[in-house]
This record gives structure tokens, sequence and C-alpha cells, in this order.
């Protein structure tokens, strides 16, 4: 498998087009494509090398765009469609397993962490007390009663909380990936 | 669907235990439904806060290390969950306050502001009261009711029909786990559950039917019948008119979290 197709930025600018008219959407909805196409070939038999295969499904969706432009159905649809094609030539002949990669340095790790507490200072004083109380148990309290505790005195369900918590979550993930890519430059 | 079937699903999905057409329904789900999508990338931030926490289970984290640990953004996400609990530990966040404390935060104030109109006019709270009283008391009657038929249906020497149902037989795969009933009179049912998972010293069960949870039973044991493991599930008669059913079985862990191990259907006809 492992094609390493070169995609030149006017065929990526024609996918984003076709997945919105609107950049910024469109670049969102790219995003989630990639991550429901990740998560595809984990569930699938794919896992050891998900994200090649995700990257070779967009690229393989993105040489036919042009012959696209009509499509009115679901676009997550069509690239299940073809992930479907990809697992299966991938499954009939998987490639060696690769090496670990070596773990991070530790300078590394540091950085991530000094972006981290960055940050999280960033964040409101709510939603940072809401994100550590939703993920951390306190002392003589299991995750459980915490949580259930917590969304009683918000006064939301279990699941908005949940997904509210996770939401912070994602938003501080992206601010430390962007840190630290920032440090790297 | 049921939040605790959906999470179940979710996470077999990302450990790469969903069969494959469950895999394609959850799938479809995604197409269908924006929500499931975050609702999916929660549940996988919350497998690999377990798996930092040291929380899952030996065959969960065997089937992690296979599938989500090895791909670069997995790794990357474990990194991320390991640096957040680290900060975590040296910057503790306040106690949750609960509610009916003095002191709670702003957001439960505002939810008791519903309650202003009845504290200044004490006539309409009179009212109220009584009428939330008499709500609570007859949902706990009907309540207590089934909870004490159902116990005296399993302590009882009823009539009692038994059935193997073995996990995931489907009615659109041809066969269906069937369990015939007589159309009359007091009875009661043992289902079998078919294990494919035995490395619980507890299990639960939840049994559905149209989506809607109608019991659930715990502390339930396995049992070995010949060389098959299963776990005995008793339900009252009055439970099971004739239709098509659904019941989870999920393992349940030292910390009390349920881990999903499959789902039965089957069908209830009458003699």
């Amino acid at each position: 498998m492992r094609k390493k197709w070169v995609l030149s930025q006017e065929q990526f600018d024609a996918l984003l087009k076709w997945l919105d008219e609107d950049r910024e959407k469109a670049a969102a909805r790219y995003e989630e494509i990639r991550q429901c196409l990740i998560n595809f070939f984990i569930a699938r038999g794919g896992a050891a090398d998900a994200e090649d295969l995700a990257d070779e499904t967009i690229n393989r969706v993105t040489n036919k765009v042009e012959d696209l432009k009509d499509f009115k159905g679901n676009r997550l649809r069509y690239f299940y469609g073809v992930a479907h094609m990809v697992l299966k030539e991938y499954l009939r002949k998987p490639p060696p397993p690769e090496p670990p990669p070596p773990p991070p340095d530790p300078g590394q790790i540091e950085q991530e962490y000094r972006c981290l507490e960055e940050c999280i200072q960033k964040l409101s004083a709510e939603d940072r007390e809401l994100l550590l109380q939703y993920y951390y148990p306190q002392e003589g309290c299991t995750l459980t009663e915490q949580r259930k505790q917590l969304a009683e005195s918000l006064g939301i369900a279990p699941n908005a909380l949940r997904i509210r918590a996770f939401r912070i979550r994602a938003r501080l993930q992206k601010c430390v990936k962007k840190c630290v890519d920032r440090s790297l430059e | 669907m049921n939040a605790d079937i959906d999470k179940q699903q979710m996470r077999a999905y990302l450990l790469g235990t969903l069969d494959a057409d469950r895999c394609t329904q959850l799938e479809e789900r995604l197409l269908r439904e924006p929500e499931v999508y975050e609702e999916l990338l929660a549940a996988k931030e919350e497998l690999i806060d377990e798996h930092v926490a040291g929380n899952l289970s030996e065959l969960d984290q065997r089937q992690f290390d296979k599938h989500l640990a090895i791909t670069a953004e997995g790794r990357q996400k474990i990194r991320f969950a390991t640096l957040l609990k680290r900060y975590a530990a040296s910057h503790p966040a306040p106690p949750v306050v609960a509610v009916g404390n003095a002191q709670t935060t702003a957001p439960a104030r505002r939810r008791f502001s519903f309650f202003l109109p009845f504290m200044r006019r004490p006539v309409f709270a009179s009212g109220a009261v009584l009428v939330v009283g008499l709500a609570i008391l007859t949902i706990c009657w009907i309540m207590a009711q089934k909870t004490a038929e159902q116990q005296a249906f399993e302590q009882s020497g009823l009539q009692v029909i038994e059935a193997t149902l073995s996990p995931r037989l489907t009615r659109s795969g041809g066969k269906t786990n069937r369990v015939t009933v007589p159309p009359e009179g007091p009875f009661k049912v043992e289902l079998r559950l078919e294990l494919t998972n035995a490395s619980f010293n507890n299990y639960k069960s939840q049994l559905f039917r149209e989506s809607k949870s109608l019991l659930t039973k715990v502390d339930l044991k396995m049992e070995a019948r010949g060389a098959q493991q299963v776990v005995p599930v008793v339900i009252a008669g009055e439970f099971l008119s004739p239709g098509d059913y659904e019941l989870t079985l999920s393992g349940v862990l030292d910390s009390g979290a349920d881990e999903f191990i499959d789902n039965y259907y089957f069908r209830v006809t009458t003699e």
C-alpha cells in the first residue's frame, strides 16, 4: 500500500471546495472526515497503518474530485466507499510491521508541558475548573461520583457534561499542538 | 439508542472488537447524526485516560496496544493525557460543591430561579409540594410493586421457562433466539447467556424493548453448563409479552465500572 501521492495545492483546494464552499467549514469537515477514516481503519483491522490508509483514501478521492462535481450525496459516505476498497487491498497484502518509533526526548516532553501550562492559563477559570474536576478525582471520591455531583451542581445531564468537558479538552489539545509547532519553528 | 449501549459499542469499535455489521451500523450513524462523531471522540479520550491511569482490563489493554497505541495520533493523545494528569496532580481543582449547599456554583443558582414565583407565593408552594409529593409517592409505589413482584417470582416455585441465548443472533441474520412462553398464568424465564468473556467475577444485564430499558439485573454470576459458560438471568413473565427484545451483558470491573461484552437478541412468542 503506502503509495506516496503528491497532491498539488490546486488539487487540495479543489477537495476543500468540494467539501464546502466556505473554506473554514471545509477545513473542519476535512479534519472530521480524516478522523472518521482513521477510526474506520482502526476498527477494521488496519490499525497499524490507519493514518497512512486514511491519507491514501483521501488522496484517491482528491484525484477524482473533478469527476465528482455533480455528486449530491453525503461526502463521508463516498469516502467510506473508497476506504472499503483501500482496506480490501491492504488486507490482501499488509506490509511488514514497522519498528516502533523511538520515545520522544525528555526535552520535547518538557516543552509540551510548558505549552500545556500556558494553554491552561488561557482557559476561563470556569472551564479550567470543570476540566480538572471532570477528568481527575479528588481524594476520597470516585470519578463516577464526582462527575455525577458536578453534573448536578451545574444542572445539566451527565452526557451533556461529558461533551462539554470533551470540547474544553479538545480546544486545549489544539492550543498545545499549535504552541509546540511554534516552538519547533 | 440507550447512551450506555452507545458508549460500550463505541469503545468496542475503537478497540477493534466490534463485529463488522455493527461497525457498519455505527458508521451509518456517523453519517446521519453529527453528534455521534463527537461522542466517538469523547469515548476515545476516555479510553486513553483509562490506559494512562492503568484502569483498563487485561483484555482491553491488549486491544488498546494493538489498535490505539500504535497510531501516531494515539501516541500523541497518550502523551497529552499523561501531561494533563501530571498537571492535575500538581494543581488540584477545588472540590465539587453538591447541590443544596449554600456555596453552589453560579449556573446551579440560576437553575433555582425557576422556584422564585413559588417562594414569593406560599399558597402556590404548598400546592406544588403536595402535587410533587403525590407524584413521587405514586412512582415509588409502582416501582416497589414491580421490584417486589420480580423478587417474589425469583423466589417462588412457579413454572420456569429456560432458554439459552447465543450472542449477536439477529433477525436480519436469518437466525433468532426464540423464547416460547405460556399464553397466560404466572411464570418466570431463565435466560442463559452464552459467555464470550469469562474474565469477570460479576456481571450486569439490561433488558430492552424497542430501545427502552425495562429491567436491570446486577450481581449476576457465571455458571458452567457442560462445556459452555453461561450467565443465568431470571426474568418475571410479566416483563415478557410477545415481541422482540435485546439483552446487554456487561462485566463489572473491581472499580465498579461496567465493560460491555455482548448483545443478545431474542423473540418471545406464545405457545
